[in-house]
C-alpha cells in the first residue's frame, strides 16, 4: 500500500504500513511504531497500545475531516481519498475560497493590482462577525468572484489570483 | 405569580430559563424557527410555536410574531433572555399594552440605557465617573477635532451598540477618521443608528461589572462584581466572581455606584452595570444592561440566589424578599464560553455538526448548554455553544476545577475553542490573577497549540485512521479480525 497522505491540525503527515504481523507496525512521519490491543470501549471512544503505552481518546468523523480528542486535546485530521485531487499538490494557492458562508461587506482591492502575501483582499462578514480575507502569497488579482454585498457559501471562489512568475499551471486532472 | 412565560430566544438560554420555571410550578412556552427543529429548548418546554421567516435570526426578532405566539398560548409572561428583542424598548412597550409582563424594565429606562451617550450623561450627573470622551452633535470635523483633544490611543463605539459591534481602536490622528467613517458604518448596519462617540482607551484595564436587582418599588440590591477582562473581538471569554486582586474598598465603591445608577433609574430587572477600571484604581462606568447577562451563572454559583427566579418574581409585581445585608459572596466561581470557532485563525467562527458530545458532571460544575448530538451548527447565529461553570471554595480551587472539566469535556465535530480555554486555566498569569483586556494578545504565545510530540502525533494520526476503510483494509486484511468494522464507524 503506498503511504496515506493525512494532515494533522493543517501538518502534512505521510503513514505507511510496514507490516501486519507479528504485530501492526506502521510508520507514521519519521516514527516507526507498533499497535496492538485495539478496542472500543464504548460509543465514540477508541483505545489502543502504541510501543506498549496504552492511548485513550475519543473520535468522530465528521463529513470533511477525522476529530480525535486524546489528553485533552483535540486534533482534526484529514485523510486523503485514493483519486481525490489536489491533495499534496505543492503548487501555490490561486483560488481564494470561503471557508464559512458569508457576505461581502468591503473589497479592498481590483482586478490586476499587485497583492503581498497577507494583504487584505476583502471584508467578509460570518455569523455576525467582520473576518478580513488576506492574500495567500504574493500576486496579481486574476479576478474577483464575489461581489460587494454579495453573498457566498461555504467553499465558494472569492478571489482568483493569477499563477506566480515561473510557477508552472498544475495539470487538470480528469474529475 | 405569572402562569405561564414565553421565551423568546433559543439555545442554552432559552434551557435556563425553562429550568426556573418548572422549578416554579411555571408554565413555559418555547419558540423556534424551522432551524432548530430538534433544538434541546423544544424538549423542555411544555409548548411550542414555530416562527417562520427567510432569515432565522430575523424569525426571533419578529415582534407580530412573538407576540401573536404569547396570545394563541395564554402566555402572561415574556422572558427575552439575551441578545434578540431583550434590549428592545419599543417591543417591551407593546408586550406591555398587551397585557404581557415583559421580563425586564419599562421601556423608558431601557431606552434610557440602551443609548450609550444618554446612559453616560445620566451617570455624569449622578457623579459617578465617566471616562474622557466626545460625542458627536455637530460636523464630522468638528468631532474629530474634539476626538483627537482627548488623546490617543482613543476607542470609537457605537452609541446603540454592543458586542464590540461598530468598536475601533484608533492609535494615532492619521487614522481617526477612517476609523469613525467605519464605526459609522457598521453602527448603521447592526443598529439601525450611525451615531458613534470617542472614549479615552485606558492601558491595561480591567472590566469588572456588577450584579443588580431592583423591583421597582425603590429597593436596589447588588449581588457584587464579575471579573470579566479576559476577552477576544471585545466579547468576554472568560468570567468570574468575585474579581481576583481587586481591592475590597474599591470594590465597595464600584458595587455603590452601580447601586446608585440603577436607584436613581428605579431599575425593574436583573440588570448589569459595567465599568473599567484602571491598572491605578480609577474607574469609569461604560454601560448597563438591562437584561439576564450571559455571565450571570458565577454569580449565581458565589451567591445561591437565582436570578431567573428573582427577574420572575419582580415582574410578577413582588418586591425584593432579601436585603443588601443577605447577599454575601461564597468561594469563587468561574465560567468559560465554549464556541465553535478557530482560536489559532484569529477566533474565526465555525461551522459542522455536533457528532460527539460528552459532558462532565460534578457537584461544583454546571454546564449551560443548548446543544445535542447530531445537532448542526450553522452560521445562522451566535458561534456559543455553552458555557462550562466551576465553583471552588477559593479561586485556585475554581480554575482547577475548571481545567479538569475542560479536559473532560468532549465535543467533536466541530472546532471549539475548549482546549484554547484550557491553556487560559493553566496559564500562570492567568492563575495569579493578574488580569486585564488585553490578557489573550499578550499570552498570545503561551495560549498557542503546543507542538505535538511525534508519538503523541502518531497515535492521534493512528486514531483517525483506525476509522478509515481504505487503512483498516490493508491493515487488518478482510474480513477479519475486525469484521466488527461497523463498530468503528460513528
Amino acid at each position: 500500500m503506498p503511504p496515506t497522505k493525512t494532515t494533522i491540525n493543517g501538518r502534512s503527515v505521510d503513514t505507511e504500513i510496514i507490516a501486519r504481523r507479528p504485530a501492526l507496525t506502521v510508520k507514521v512521519g519519521e516514527g516507526v511504531h507498533v499497535v496492538t490491543d485495539i478496542r472500543r470501549p464504548s460509543a465514540g471512544q477508541i483505545e489502543f497500545s502504541l510501543d506498549g503505552r496504552v492511548v485513550r481518546g475519543w473520535r468522530f468523523a465528521g463529513a470533511d475531516e477525522v476529530y480525535v480528542r486524546i489528553a485533552g486535546n483535540t486534533h482534526i485530521i484529514n485523510v486523503a481519498r485514493p483519486g481525490a485531487s489536489g491533495a499534496g499538490n505543492a503548487h501555490a494557492v490561486n483560488d481564494i475560497r470561503a471557508e464559512m458562508p458569508g457576505t461581502v461587506v468591503a473589497l479592498h482591492i481590483a482586478e490586476g493590482d499587485s497583492v503581498a502575501l497577507g494583504q487584505k483582499l476583502m471584508t467578509v462578514e460570518s455569523m455576525k462577525l467582520q473576518i478580513g480575507v488576506v492574500a495567500p502569497r504574493d500576486g496579481v488579482v486574476a479576478k474577483i468572484h464575489a461581489r460587494l454585498n454579495s453573498t457566498f457559501d461555504r467553499g465558494a471562489g472569492l478571489v482568483s489570483l493569477a499563477p506566480a512568475a515561473g510557477e508552472i499551471e498544475p495539470p487538470k486532472g480528469n474529475g | 405569580m405569572l402562569k405561564r412565560v414565553l421565551i423568546a430566544n433559543r439555545s442554552e438560554i432559552a434551557c435556563r430559563v425553562i429550568r426556573t420555571l418548572r422549578a416554579m410550578g411555571i408554565g413555559s412556552v418555547a419558540v423556534y424557527h424551522l432551524e432548530d427543529r430538534g433544538a434541546p429548548h423544544l424538549d423542555l418546554a411544555d409548548e411550542h410555536v414555530p416562527l417562520h421567516g427567510q432569515v432565522p435570526s430575523a424569525a426571533y426578532l419578529d415582534q407580530d410574531q412573538i407576540i401573536a405566539a404569547c396570545k394563541a398560548t395564554g402566555a402572561d409572561g415574556l422572558h427575552p433572555g439575551y441578545g434578540f428583542l431583550s434590549e428592545n424598548a419599543s417591543f417591551a412597550a407593546r408586550a406591555a399594552n398587551e397585557g404581557i409582563a415583559f421580563i425586564g424594565p419599562d421601556a423608558d429606562v431601557i431606552k434610557l440605557m440602551g443609548d450609550k451617550i444618554l446612559s453616560r450623561e445620566f451617570a455624569r450627573k449622578l457623579g459617578i465617573p465617566i471616562a474622557p470622551s466626545a460625542t458627536q452633535t455637530g460636523s464630522l470635523e468638528h468631532f474629530i477635532e474634539a476626538a483627537a483633544a482627548i488623546g490617543f490611543p482613543l476607542l470609537i463605539k457605537a452609541s446603540a451598540g454592543g458586542g464590540g459591534k461598530g468598536m475601533k481602536i484608533v492609535r494615532a490622528a492619521k487614522d481617526l477618521e477612517e476609523n469613525i467613517r467605519m464605526a459609522a458604518g457598521e453602527a448603521q448596519r447592526y443598529f439601525a443608528d450611525g451615531r458613534v462617540y470617542a472614549e479615552k482607551l485606558l492601558d491595561q484595564p480591567r472590566h469588572i461589572e456588577v450584579q443588580i436587582l431592583g423591583d421597582g418599588k425603590g429597593n436596589v440590591i447588588h449581588l457584587f462584581e464579575r471579573e470579566c477582562s479576559i476577552q477576544r473581538r471585545y466579547q468576554k471569554v472568560v468570567e468570574e466572581s468575585p474579581a481576583p486582586n481587586l481591592d475590597r474598598k474599591l470594590r465597595d465603591r464600584i458595587c455603590e455606584a452601580a447601586v446608585k445608577l440603577a436607584s436613581a433609574a428605579n431599575y425593574k430587572n436583573a440588570g448589569t452595570v459595567e465599568f473599567i477600571v484602571s491598572a491605578d484604581g480609577t474607574f469609569y462606568f461604560l454601560e448597563m444592561n438591562t437584561r439576564l447577562q450571559v455571565e450571570h451563572p458565577v454569580t449565581e454559583m458565589v451567591t445561591g440566589v437565582d436570578l431567573v427566579a428573582e427577574q420572575i418574581k419582580i415582574a410578577s409585581g413582588q418586591r425584593l424578599s432579601f436585603a443588601q445585608k443577605d447577599i454575601t459572596q461564597k468561594g469563587s466561581a468561574i465560567e468559560v464560553r465554549i464556541c465553535a470557532e478557530r482560536p489559532e485563525k484569529d477566533f474565526q467562527p465555525a461551522v459542522g455538526r455536533i457528532g460527539l458530545l460528552r459532558v462532565p458532571v460534578g457537584e461544583n460544575l454546571r454546564f449551560d448548554g443548548g446543544i445535542r448530538e447530531g445537532q448542526v451548527v450553522t452560521p445562522a447565529f451566535d458561534s456559543m455553544l455553552a458555557k462550562l461553570c466551576c465553583h471552588g471554595e477559593n479561586r485556585a480551587g475554581a480554575v482547577a476545577g475548571l481545567e479538569a472539566a475542560l479536559r473532560e469535556l468532549v465535543i467533536l465535530g466541530v472546532p471549539t475553542n475548549i482546549d484554547f480555554l484550557a491553556r487560559i486555566a493553566r496559564n500562570e498569569v492567568f492563575k495569579s490573577g493578574k488580569l486585564h483586556t488585553g490578557f489573550i494578545a499578550e499570552q498570545a504565545a503561551d495560549l498557542a497549540p503546543p507542538l505535538l510530540a511525534p508519538a503523541d502525533e502518531a497515535a492521534a494520526v493512528l486514531a483517525a485512521l483506525f476509522g478509515d476503510a481504505d487503512f483498516r483494509r490493508v491493515a487488518f486484511g478482510v474480513p477479519e479480525p475486525y469484521a466488527s468494522i461497523g463498530a468503528w464507524r460513528n
